[in-house]
């Protein structure tokens, strides 16, 4: 499958847009301002280099590594830590606050710890990627990438406690 | 409440699931974006149908601001005479100009220091490579150092006037964060390549040197960013970009030396100096040299980790749990031995000749191994279980690697340790005390170092009511106490454990004794878990055949 075959933009546009979306928010949450932008920035990237999608990922993957490159621009560029109390949700979200809460979490917890390990734990949990196959797209052995998640996963568990803890909420 | 923490592949696959579907997309904006895509062009979307969408679903809310790119020059350029020489439209030029920048990239990165100045001058950085260091000062004073080979950094406030000497993080690479900057430059090229844009190459003369300026633009012919490269160094002397709607602009030159100290930058010789480092520097590179190990630990072994009773007089193990893991590439495999209770074995807890016996006369209760895509675990010689898309076997570094983050703590030069007086470092974290509940005990770290014989040992001490342990101050004793006593935090429970590093032959850091004093596996007491790990083990063949084993085991294997 490429860019110029079987799959129109559009329709991976239209397929993929409230997952991109929701991806986006989720990386800046709560600050969820700049999701509208950075989604955009996504798509017309997407749409630049439909030409060159080789097919060797779902259109899904390969949209998500594109916001997730714009992402780190971004938090390159900002280099602001973004306190998880800072900015609540626009209101007019109509979500269950428990789940919001815990996405919040989630997306602190992500910008706490470093960046290859965020990209790493995406690309297995988000992307569901195997091993093996985060090992081919990186260059590495299947062992290498797999210690490094058993130290991602250490890393995100030690991170989302302490951002849990600096919520004053233990329970 | 709070969110619960998660612990494992399938929570953490399901809270990231749940997470990106909290934030659905507002209405309007998916009609907005196609909008805006059908305006630039969609080479294989149905525009037309993209229009229509557009057309039937304004936005709502307010349409998501279109993409400005367009980027003024920058007063330092403006200035320079801006000669447009050549107009490089085809991919083989893009491709020609994307490795002049690439080279000038690596000549920037390979130059003695680098200076450069960003923000409009709020902020000065200058950096060198042999040996590593990095100097940055901003508009208002502040200055900060990092030093490669002490491992130490400088942090100079104007306001307090103050230097604070601390600990440099030890996981960032000098790699990156020494050329950070010019790498994201590239990496920014990278991507203006990939997505097709032009480049235009033009000359000026850009803060006295003559340059070549690569302009990188969007097809509509807007200006996205300018990179100008000394023509005769080949080196960057300046980047522009335009994100956000804010002009960034840095200046790169590559002066000979850089600043001897941070008092060279302006800070005055009089700013009270607080040393917060950790240990010496002796401490602080083996603490770098095995936190690296553990980062790159990669090598095939074979690990034979016992676990059981442990009697500091005696120095016996009463081995209750044996447990081997291979691995070699990416197989893996892990036996593991369960004695019936009141048959465990004893043996001295430095010899490993004495499991080998055992493991030799008993058979693995428990073999599991990966197989095809999923694992298999074959339990009593009798049943196996296929467990399907969870992983394999446990890996050591799941088991035992400790991480180093948050450890150290101000330096005790002469703690005694297993080996007498060392040098070491220890730090006390208090309880986290909510709504009268301990969230966490407090706990003191200490890490011993013997530079001596690369010796490295970790004792965390946690205390659980206790008060004749002195070492919490009264404080926090005072606070603590009816806290812990009033929520059934049951005296005796881990109270301390002592983790050794050790070197394999091939220089490898790895744990070798874990020993716990306290609760271990509902059980009271001092246990001990002793790792060997061998990086040069011979794997017999067929070990990480799931069928040669089936095989092996004939008509005992079930499938379960």
């Amino acid at each position: 499958m490429s860019g110029d075959s079987t799959v129109s933009f559009e329709a991976v546009f239209r397929q993929h847009f409230a997952d991109i979306y929701g991806y986006v928010a989720f990386r800046l949450s709560p600050q969820v301002q700049d999701a509208q932008d950075m989604t955009q920035e996504v798509f017309v990237a997407g749409l630049r280099a439909w030409g060159s999608f080789r097919g060797d990922t779902t259109p899904l993957q390969w949209l998500r590594a594109i916001a997730r490159k714009k992402l780190a621009d971004y938090f390159e560029r900002k280099r602001t830590s973004i306190s998880i109390e800072a900015v609540r949700p626009s209101a007019e979200i109509k979500v269950d606050p428990g789940a919001m809460e815990r996405a919040e979490m989630l997306s602190a917890t992500m910008r706490a710890i470093p960046q290859e390990y965020a990209e790493l734990l995406e690309e297995k949990y988000l992307d569901g990627l195997a091993v093996c196959e985060i090992a081919r797209r990186r260059r590495k052995s299947e062992k290498a990438i797999e210690s490094s998640l058993s130290r991602a996963r250490v890393a995100f568990r030690e991170k989302f406690l302490q951002c849990r803890s600096n919520t004053g909420d233990l329970s | 409440m709070s969110p619960r923490t998660p612990d494992n592949d399938k929570e953490i696959e399901s809270a990231f699931r749940e997470a990106v579907e909290c934030f659905p997309p507002p209405d309007g904006l998916q009609e907005a974006i196609a909008a805006e895509l059908s305006r630039i062009g969609a080479p294989q979307a149905d525009s037309k149908s993209m229009e229509a969408a557009a057309t039937s679903a304004r936005p709502k809310r307010s349409a998501v601001r279109i993409l400005k790119w367009a980027m003024p020059l920058a007063a330092a350029c403006a200035a320079a005479a801006v000669v447009i020489v050549s107009l490089l439209p085809g991919p083989a030029i893009v491709q020609s100009a994307y490795a002049e920048i690439a080279t000038a990239v690596g000549n920037s990165k390979a130059a003695e220091w680098v200076h450069f100045v960003s923000q409009k001058g709020q902020l000065e950085t200058w950096v060198s490579w042999h040996p590593f260091r990095v100097f940055q000062k901003t508009a208002q004073g502040a200055v900060g150092f990092e030093d490669g080979e002490s491992y130490e950094s400088l942090r100079y406030d104007p306001d307090q006037k103050t230097i604070q000497m601390v600990d440099r993080a030890t996981n960032l690479s000098d790699a990156t964060a020494s050329s950070g900057m010019l790498n994201f430059i590239m990496s920014s090229i990278n991507e203006d390549r990939e997505q097709g844009l032009s480049f235009e190459k033009s000359q000026a003369t850009v803060n006295g040197k003559k340059c070549t300026v690569y302009s990188v633009k969007e097809p509509g012919g807007t200006l996205r960013k300018k990179l100008a490269v000394d023509d005769h160094a080949k080196q960057i002397v300046r980047y522009e970009i335009l994100v956000y709607g804010q002009q960034i602009a840095m200046d790169f030159d590559y002066p000979a030396s850089g600043p001897k100290d941070i008092y060279a930058l302006g800070v005055p010789r009089d700013a009270k100096i607080v040393d917060n480092r950790t240990g010496d520097q002796q401490s602080r590179r083996l603490k770098a040299s095995a936190e690296t190990a553990e980062h790159e630990f990669d090598a095939d072994f074979r690990a034979v980790v016992a676990c059981g009773p442990f009697d500091p007089k005696t120095k016996t193990l009463v081995v209750d749990n044996i447990t081997v893991y291979y691995q070699k590439h990416h197989q893996r495999r892990n036996d593991e031995w369960e004695p019936d209770p009141g048959t465990s074995t004893s043996l001295a807890a430095e010899k490993i000749d004495e499991l080998e016996k055992y493991m030799a006369a008993h058979g693995p209760n428990r073999v599991g191994m990966t197989a095809g895509g999923g694992v298999q675990y074959y339990e009593l010689l009798s049943t196996t279980h296929v467990y399907k898309g969870m992983g394999g076997p446990a890996i050591l570094t799941n088991q035992f690697w400790q991480t180093y983050d948050d450890r150290f703590g101000h330096a005790v030069p002469d703690v005694t340790g297993p080996e007498g007086r060392l040098v070491g470092t220890q730090r006390v974290n208090p309880a986290v005390i909510w709504q009268n509940k301990v969230g966490s005990l407090p706990v003191r770290y200490t890490t011993y170092f013997n530079p001596q014989r690369d010796y490295i040992a970790e004792r965390d001490e946690y205390w659980v009511g206790s008060l004749k342990e002195s070492w919490l101050p009264a404080s926090e004793r005072d606070k603590t106490f009816p806290a812990v006593s009033e929520n059934a935090h049951d005296p005796g429970k881990s109270i301390t454990t002592v983790l050794e590093y050790a070197k394999t032959p091939s220089g490898h850091w790895y744990p070798k004794k874990q020993l716990i004093e306290g609760e271990y596996q509902g059980r009271k007491g001092t246990f001990m878990k002793i790792i060997y790990l061998d990086t040069k083990y011979q794997f017999p063949d067929g070990l990480f055949s799931a069928e040669k084993f089936e095989a092996k085991l004939g008509r005992q294997v079930k499938r379960g």
